[in-house]
């Protein structure tokens, strides 16, 4: 039983936070604007999953996705590993955690306790740090929340070891090898061009530019999917909780993605960057407005076909914009 | 976003946003959620009426358990066969009344799981006109038995 010495931070982002949170406490000081970009975090996807009563949205890459991006473009080397046997998985956090390593895993947020119960919902890919273990179980660091927490060792293995979408399969992440030396400058350029690739040049009809063109054309028929008037209304608020409110930093990683072009433009000290932050962050400010209009409609029960025309429009402008943007930015890091 | 935009006074549910901070530098704010302190009443509402809803079904045998805390929990078939470890079919059986008995105690443990409850509460519920007192539910070596605390809602 230990608990090693683990600053905790609130951050945006749960996967980001946990890994900047690592890599910080392994010695390199990285915002977590910074990892999210050079991860090429930022995306946007459409989609219509069977597992979902509704149509869902997404505003960043596939989790794991930034890990896997990061390991390549910084030189940092993960030790990732997956377990079959639940009882392997803990005894093997508990070695680890015996070694003082705090390590990053992968739940179920609904096995979180120490969330209040109606803020909980089924979702596999939600990542805290675990940095210790006493007798009241294991001490985590979920970035989400607050304070440092303790979550029942019978909780934590249940969230590592839930079934359904991306399921976690007791995912357990932590860095080894750090580089000697980082090319940042390197790292940043490959970051957004990946990013700006996967949201203009990727050819699927919901993935990217692509994916905001099609949320656009297809909200009209939201009404239509929803089994009553509280069902849209919940459907409606959820794009504000989405954007705004779980783990995105607001406008869906847009404001988050700002402030990384905003480090980028003094790494590279290139003007044109910071122009692209600026104009990045007034995209969010929109995408927050179309949160805002979503959410009241929601609230006011208000679904008169000429709302989600005007909605519709919004995300359209958006979409126009995130096209300028990112092929801006594509040409830029050429 | 400015940072003033940004704030909001709201402790029970904090979060991360990154702004534009007064000298033009883009940073993260820890404030509150907007969407809690705003629309949280709207919320509660829309889940008392599933609620009553759900319950009334419950209770006339139209839906089983099963069904009811996959209404609580806006849980889809598919998803919750996926968690469970069964095919959609057999989740859509059992959603119904009729289908409920059908299934073992251990299938029962399964989807109380995955619901996070405990087996108990698959078979019996807080009356919903009984506000006076709270029912603690402590669990117990044997996964299938908890032990039920009667507590007024003002004790710690």
């Amino acid at each position: 039983m230990s608990i090693a010495p683990f600053k905790h931070t609130m951050a945006a982002h749960c996967e980001s936070g946990a890994l900047s949170a690592l890599l910080n406490h392994k010695g390199l000081s990285i915002s977590e604007p910074m990892l999210f970009g050079i991860g090429a975090g930022i995306f946007f996807a459409y989609l219509k999953i069977p597992s979902m009563h509704f149509p869902v949205i997404a505003a960043r890459s596939m989790p794991g996705s930034l890990r896997k991006q990061l390991s390549k473009r910084l030189g940092v080397k993960f030790v990732a590993r997956r377990y079959r046997d639940p009882v392997k998985a803990q005894t093997e956090l508990e070695t680890l955690l015996d070694c003082g390593i705090p390590v990053a895993v992968q739940t179920d947020m609904f096995y979180m306790d120490y969330i209040p119960a109606h803020l909980r919902t089924h979702f596999n890919a939600h990542f805290v740090v675990v940095f210790g273990k006493d007798s009241d179980g294991f001490h985590v660091s979920d970035c989400y929340y607050p304070e440092a927490a303790v979550l029942c060792e019978a909780s934590l293995a249940k969230a590592r070891f839930a079934k359904g979408d991306f399921s976690p399969q007791g995912l357990l992440v932590y860095p080894v090898t750090m580089p000697s030396a980082v090319n940042w400058e390197s790292a940043v350029l490959s970051g957004i061009r990946h990013a700006a690739f996967s949201m203009v040049r990727t050819p699927l009809p919901f993935i990217g530019v692509a994916g905001i063109r099609l949320f656009s054309k297809k909200i009209h028929t939201w009404p239509r999917l929803a089994r009553d008037s509280d069902h849209l209304s919940h459907e409606l608020m959820k794009i504000n909780l989405l954007l705004e409110e779980q783990g995105t930093g607001g406008a869906g990683f847009r404001f988050m993605y700002a402030t990384f072009l905003q480090e980028a433009s003094k790494l590279l000290n290139n003007q044109a960057y910071a122009d692209l932050s600026k104009r990045m962050m007034t995209n969010g400010d929109r995408w927050r407005d179309i949160s805002l209009v979503a959410a009241r409609m929601g609230k006011n029960r208000d679904f008169a076909p000429r709302r989600f025309a005007d909605l519709s429009a919004m995300i359209m402008e958006r979409a126009d914009e995130e096209r300028r943007l990112f092929t801006e930015l594509l040409h830029l890091t050429k | 976003m400015k940072e003033t935009d940004g704030i909001v006074d709201y402790k029970p549910h904090q979060m991360v946003l990154y702004v534009e901070k007064a000298d033009g530098a883009y940073g993260p704010l820890q404030t509150g959620s907007y969407m809690s302190k705003h629309y949280i009443d709207d919320f509660w509402e829309k889940r008392r009426r599933i609620e009553t809803d759900a319950l009334q079904q419950l209770t006339s045998g139209t839906l089983s358990p099963v069904g009811y805390y996959m209404l609580l929990l806006d849980m889809t078939p598919a998803d919750v066969a996926h968690r469970v470890g069964i095919s959609v079919r057999k989740v859509i059986k059992h959603r119904i009344g009729a289908g409920f008995p059908l299934i073992s105690v251990k299938l029962v443990k399964r989807y109380a799981d995955v619901f996070g409850i405990s087996v108990a509460s698959m078979f019996c519920l807080p009356a919903p006109e009984c506000t006076a007192f709270r029912i603690i539910q402590r669990e117990t070596d044997n996964p299938f038995v908890v032990f039920s605390v009667i507590e007024r809602p003002d004790s710690p």
